[in-house]
Protein backbone atom coordinates (compact mmCIF):
# COMPACT_ATOMS: atom_id res chain seq x y z
CA UNK A 1 0.00 0.00 0.00
CA UNK A 2 2.70 2.55 0.66
CA UNK A 3 4.68 1.09 -2.14
CA UNK A 4 1.97 2.32 -4.57
CA UNK A 5 1.54 5.20 -2.55
CA UNK A 6 5.07 6.41 -2.88
CA UNK A 7 5.23 5.28 -6.83
CA UNK A 8 1.55 7.56 -7.18
CA UNK A 9 3.52 10.55 -5.90
CA UNK A 10 6.71 10.06 -7.47
CA UNK A 11 4.41 9.98 -11.09
CA UNK A 12 3.31 13.33 -11.33
CA UNK A 13 6.98 14.49 -10.32
CA UNK A 14 9.30 12.90 -12.56
CA UNK A 15 9.05 13.79 -16.46
CA UNK A 16 11.23 14.03 -19.27
CA UNK A 17 11.57 16.17 -22.58
CA UNK A 18 14.03 15.96 -25.57
CA UNK A 19 15.29 18.73 -27.49
CA UNK A 20 17.05 18.54 -30.89
CA UNK A 21 19.64 20.73 -32.56
CA UNK A 22 21.42 21.13 -36.09
CA UNK A 23 23.96 23.47 -37.14
CA UNK A 24 24.32 24.16 -41.03
CA UNK A 25 22.93 21.23 -43.44
CA UNK A 26 24.04 18.09 -43.25
CA UNK A 27 26.55 17.23 -45.68
CA UNK A 28 25.94 14.69 -48.47
CA UNK A 29 27.96 11.37 -48.51
CA UNK A 30 27.54 12.07 -52.71
CA UNK A 31 29.51 15.54 -52.54
CA UNK A 32 32.19 13.89 -50.29
CA UNK A 33 33.09 11.47 -53.13
CA UNK A 34 33.13 13.81 -55.38
CA UNK A 35 35.21 16.24 -53.44
CA UNK A 36 37.54 12.93 -52.87
CA UNK A 37 37.64 12.34 -56.93
CA UNK A 38 39.25 16.03 -57.38
CA UNK A 39 42.34 16.48 -58.49
CA UNK A 40 45.32 17.40 -56.14
CA UNK A 41 47.31 20.31 -57.95
CA UNK A 42 45.81 20.29 -60.86
CA UNK A 43 41.37 21.18 -59.58
CA UNK A 44 40.93 24.95 -57.90
CA UNK A 45 39.14 26.07 -54.67
CA UNK A 46 36.00 27.02 -57.92
CA UNK A 47 35.46 23.16 -58.16
CA UNK A 48 35.09 22.67 -54.45
CA UNK A 49 32.94 25.66 -53.90
CA UNK A 50 30.45 23.86 -57.16
CA UNK A 51 30.48 20.79 -55.26
CA UNK A 52 30.07 22.08 -51.30
CA UNK A 53 28.94 25.10 -51.62
CA UNK A 54 30.40 27.73 -49.64
CA UNK A 55 32.42 27.07 -46.02
CA UNK A 56 31.60 28.05 -42.69
CA UNK A 57 35.10 28.69 -41.82
CA UNK A 58 38.76 29.38 -44.02
CA UNK A 59 41.86 28.65 -42.07
CA UNK A 60 44.91 30.44 -43.81
CA UNK A 61 48.11 28.55 -43.76
CA UNK A 62 50.69 31.08 -44.05
CA UNK A 63 50.25 31.39 -48.22
CA UNK A 64 48.13 28.03 -48.16
CA UNK A 65 44.42 27.49 -47.01
CA UNK A 66 42.00 24.79 -45.44
CA UNK A 67 37.94 25.09 -45.24
CA UNK A 68 35.79 23.26 -43.81
CA UNK A 69 31.99 22.29 -43.94
CA UNK A 70 30.44 21.61 -41.38
CA UNK A 71 27.01 20.35 -39.72
CA UNK A 72 26.59 19.20 -36.65
CA UNK A 73 23.36 17.48 -34.67
CA UNK A 74 22.71 17.82 -30.91
CA UNK A 75 20.13 15.35 -29.24
CA UNK A 76 19.63 16.10 -25.66
CA UNK A 77 17.71 14.36 -22.97
CA UNK A 78 16.20 15.66 -19.86
CA UNK A 79 14.96 13.28 -16.91
CA UNK A 80 13.56 14.63 -14.03
CA UNK A 81 12.57 12.23 -11.33
CA UNK A 82 11.66 14.51 -8.09
CA UNK A 83 13.98 17.13 -7.33
CA UNK A 84 16.92 15.01 -9.26
CA UNK A 85 17.72 16.24 -12.77
CA UNK A 86 19.46 14.57 -15.38
CA UNK A 87 20.83 15.64 -18.33
CA UNK A 88 22.68 14.23 -21.70
CA UNK A 89 23.53 15.72 -25.03
CA UNK A 90 25.25 14.35 -27.50
CA UNK A 91 26.62 16.12 -30.03
CA UNK A 92 28.25 14.70 -32.77
CA UNK A 93 29.37 16.02 -36.55
CA UNK A 94 29.90 16.01 -40.17
CA UNK A 95 33.48 17.51 -40.74
CA UNK A 96 35.01 18.38 -44.37
CA UNK A 97 38.43 19.73 -44.67
CA UNK A 98 39.71 20.45 -48.15
CA UNK A 99 42.93 22.14 -48.38
CA UNK A 100 44.39 24.27 -50.74
CA UNK A 101 47.99 25.25 -52.24
CA UNK A 102 49.64 28.61 -52.38
CA UNK A 103 48.17 28.92 -56.18
CA UNK A 104 44.13 27.91 -54.88
CA UNK A 105 44.62 24.71 -56.30
CA UNK A 106 43.03 21.45 -54.06
CA UNK A 107 45.53 19.33 -52.66
CA UNK A 108 43.61 16.98 -50.66
CA UNK A 109 40.32 16.52 -48.34
CA UNK A 110 39.41 14.56 -45.06
CA UNK A 111 36.03 13.52 -44.27
CA UNK A 112 34.08 12.51 -41.10
CA UNK A 113 30.51 11.72 -41.23
CA UNK A 114 29.14 11.20 -37.73
CA UNK A 115 26.15 13.77 -37.23
CA UNK A 116 23.48 10.74 -37.99
CA UNK A 117 25.16 8.91 -35.32
CA UNK A 118 24.37 11.17 -32.08
CA UNK A 119 21.57 9.68 -30.17
CA UNK A 120 18.84 10.35 -27.54
CA UNK A 121 20.62 8.49 -24.62
CA UNK A 122 20.79 8.02 -20.79
CA UNK A 123 23.85 9.87 -18.96
CA UNK A 124 24.73 5.97 -17.92
CA UNK A 125 24.77 4.44 -21.30
CA UNK A 126 27.75 4.99 -23.85
CA UNK A 127 26.86 4.92 -27.54
CA UNK A 128 29.73 5.73 -28.92
CA UNK A 129 33.23 3.70 -29.42
CA UNK A 130 36.38 5.29 -31.07
CA UNK A 131 36.47 5.67 -34.68
CA UNK A 132 37.42 3.31 -36.58
CA UNK A 133 38.27 5.25 -39.84
CA UNK B 1 9.54 16.94 12.33
CA UNK B 2 8.90 20.84 11.19
CA UNK B 3 12.28 21.16 9.40
CA UNK B 4 11.64 17.87 7.70
CA UNK B 5 7.91 19.09 6.29
CA UNK B 6 9.84 22.04 5.15
CA UNK B 7 12.52 20.34 3.27
CA UNK B 8 9.72 18.39 1.71
CA UNK B 9 8.23 20.79 0.49
CA UNK B 10 11.29 22.73 -0.47
CA UNK B 11 12.44 19.29 -2.51
CA UNK B 12 8.71 18.87 -4.26
CA UNK B 13 8.99 22.68 -5.08
CA UNK B 14 11.87 22.56 -6.42
CA UNK B 15 13.18 24.92 -4.74
CA UNK B 16 16.11 22.41 -4.14
CA UNK B 17 16.97 20.23 -6.93
CA UNK B 18 20.21 17.90 -7.75
CA UNK B 19 21.32 17.95 -10.96
CA UNK B 20 23.88 15.32 -12.74
CA UNK B 21 24.84 16.37 -16.49
CA UNK B 22 27.15 14.34 -18.73
CA UNK B 23 28.25 16.11 -22.47
CA UNK B 24 29.87 14.09 -25.30
CA UNK B 25 31.02 15.82 -28.22
CA UNK B 26 32.51 13.48 -30.95
CA UNK B 27 33.70 10.82 -30.82
CA UNK B 28 37.13 9.40 -29.34
CA UNK B 29 39.52 8.38 -31.99
CA UNK B 30 41.47 4.78 -31.69
CA UNK B 31 44.87 5.33 -30.26
CA UNK B 32 46.11 2.25 -32.72
CA UNK B 33 45.17 4.20 -35.86
CA UNK B 34 47.53 7.52 -34.59
CA UNK B 35 49.94 5.09 -33.33
CA UNK B 36 50.28 3.56 -37.17
CA UNK B 37 51.39 7.23 -38.46
CA UNK B 38 54.92 7.09 -39.45
CA UNK B 39 56.76 10.67 -39.25
CA UNK B 40 58.48 11.73 -42.52
CA UNK B 41 56.59 8.80 -44.20
CA UNK B 42 52.63 9.99 -43.97
CA UNK B 43 51.73 13.45 -44.99
CA UNK B 44 48.91 15.42 -44.30
CA UNK B 45 46.84 13.41 -46.95
CA UNK B 46 47.79 9.94 -45.73
CA UNK B 47 46.61 11.55 -42.19
CA UNK B 48 43.41 12.51 -43.41
CA UNK B 49 42.40 9.33 -45.08
CA UNK B 50 43.97 7.11 -42.26
CA UNK B 51 41.97 9.67 -39.41
CA UNK B 52 38.83 11.09 -40.87
CA UNK B 53 38.76 15.43 -40.79
CA UNK B 54 40.47 16.52 -37.84
CA UNK B 55 37.93 19.07 -35.70
CA UNK B 56 40.68 21.91 -35.98
CA UNK B 57 43.29 22.83 -38.04
CA UNK B 58 46.18 24.94 -36.70
CA UNK B 59 48.43 27.17 -38.57
CA UNK B 60 51.97 27.12 -36.85
CA UNK B 61 54.79 29.55 -38.18
CA UNK B 62 56.07 29.08 -41.87
CA UNK B 63 53.13 27.06 -43.20
CA UNK B 64 53.96 24.45 -40.32
CA UNK B 65 50.42 22.71 -39.50
CA UNK B 66 48.40 20.80 -36.68
CA UNK B 67 45.66 18.69 -37.42
CA UNK B 68 43.61 18.23 -33.66
CA UNK B 69 41.07 15.62 -33.66
CA UNK B 70 38.86 16.43 -29.93
CA UNK B 71 36.51 14.96 -28.31
CA UNK B 72 35.05 15.27 -24.96
CA UNK B 73 33.20 13.28 -22.36
CA UNK B 74 32.64 15.62 -19.66
CA UNK B 75 30.04 14.81 -16.22
CA UNK B 76 29.39 17.63 -14.12
CA UNK B 77 27.03 17.30 -10.86
CA UNK B 78 25.22 19.97 -9.01
CA UNK B 79 23.06 21.40 -6.42
CA UNK B 80 20.27 24.45 -7.30
CA UNK B 81 18.60 26.30 -4.26
CA UNK B 82 16.51 28.87 -5.33
CA UNK B 83 15.28 31.31 -2.60
CA UNK B 84 12.25 33.73 -3.19
CA UNK B 85 13.20 36.81 -1.46
CA UNK B 86 10.37 40.14 -1.35
CA UNK B 87 10.36 42.26 -3.92
CA UNK B 88 13.23 41.28 -5.60
CA UNK B 89 13.66 38.51 -8.32
CA UNK B 90 14.53 35.10 -7.17
CA UNK B 91 18.36 34.59 -6.92
CA UNK B 92 19.82 31.03 -8.11
CA UNK B 93 22.50 29.60 -6.52
CA UNK B 94 24.57 27.07 -8.20
CA UNK B 95 27.70 25.05 -7.58
CA UNK B 96 29.09 22.66 -10.19
CA UNK B 97 32.24 20.87 -10.10
CA UNK B 98 32.66 20.34 -14.33
CA UNK B 99 34.81 16.62 -14.56
CA UNK B 100 36.37 16.98 -17.76
CA UNK B 101 37.25 19.07 -20.70
CA UNK B 102 38.09 18.52 -24.26
CA UNK B 103 40.46 15.85 -25.16
CA UNK B 104 42.77 14.59 -27.88
CA UNK B 105 45.52 14.57 -30.22
CA UNK B 106 47.24 16.72 -32.43
CA UNK B 107 49.35 15.81 -35.20
CA UNK B 108 52.36 18.22 -35.73
CA UNK B 109 53.46 18.92 -39.87
CA UNK B 110 56.18 20.62 -41.04
CA UNK B 111 56.36 23.07 -43.92
CA UNK B 112 55.83 20.31 -46.47
CA UNK B 113 53.23 19.31 -44.98
CA UNK B 114 55.10 15.76 -43.68
CA UNK B 115 53.53 14.54 -40.16
CA UNK B 116 56.38 14.73 -37.61
CA UNK B 117 54.87 13.82 -34.85
CA UNK B 118 51.26 13.56 -32.04
CA UNK B 119 50.78 14.70 -28.78
CA UNK B 120 48.10 13.69 -26.69
CA UNK B 121 46.31 15.65 -23.97
CA UNK B 122 44.10 18.61 -23.43
CA UNK B 123 43.35 20.55 -26.60
CA UNK B 124 43.73 24.09 -24.67
CA UNK B 125 47.00 22.88 -23.25
CA UNK B 126 48.40 21.98 -26.61
CA UNK B 127 46.89 24.75 -28.54
CA UNK B 128 48.60 27.03 -25.74
CA UNK B 129 52.01 25.48 -26.77
CA UNK B 130 51.64 26.52 -30.18
CA UNK B 131 50.62 30.04 -29.00
CA UNK B 132 54.00 29.89 -27.49
CA UNK B 133 55.50 28.46 -30.84
CA UNK B 134 54.17 30.91 -32.84
CA UNK B 135 55.27 33.67 -30.25
CA UNK B 136 58.84 32.26 -30.38
CA UNK B 137 58.76 32.86 -34.27
CA UNK B 138 57.49 36.26 -34.63
CA UNK B 139 60.25 37.20 -32.28
CA UNK B 140 62.71 35.58 -34.14
CA UNK B 141 61.83 36.89 -37.34
CA UNK B 142 61.99 40.16 -35.55
CA UNK B 143 65.45 39.81 -33.95
CA UNK B 144 68.40 41.87 -34.67
CA UNK B 145 70.30 39.74 -37.08
CA UNK B 146 67.46 37.76 -38.25
CA UNK B 147 67.24 36.94 -42.61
Amino acid sequence: MHKLLLLALALPLSGCFLTREMVNEPIAPASVEAVAKLTPHHSTQSDALALLGAPEQVVELYKRSAWLYRHVESKRVWLWLGPLLLTNVDEQSDRVWCFFDEEGRYVCSGASLRAESAEFTMPWTDPHTPEDE
Amino acid sequence: MRRAAALSLALLASCVSFEYNRTLQEAPLHEDAVAELVPGRDDVASCLQRLGAPTHVWPRASGELALAYGWAQSTSWGVQVSVALRGTSAPVFDFDSLGSRTVGYVLWFDRDWRYQRSDYGHLEDLRRGLEHERSAARFDEHAPGSP
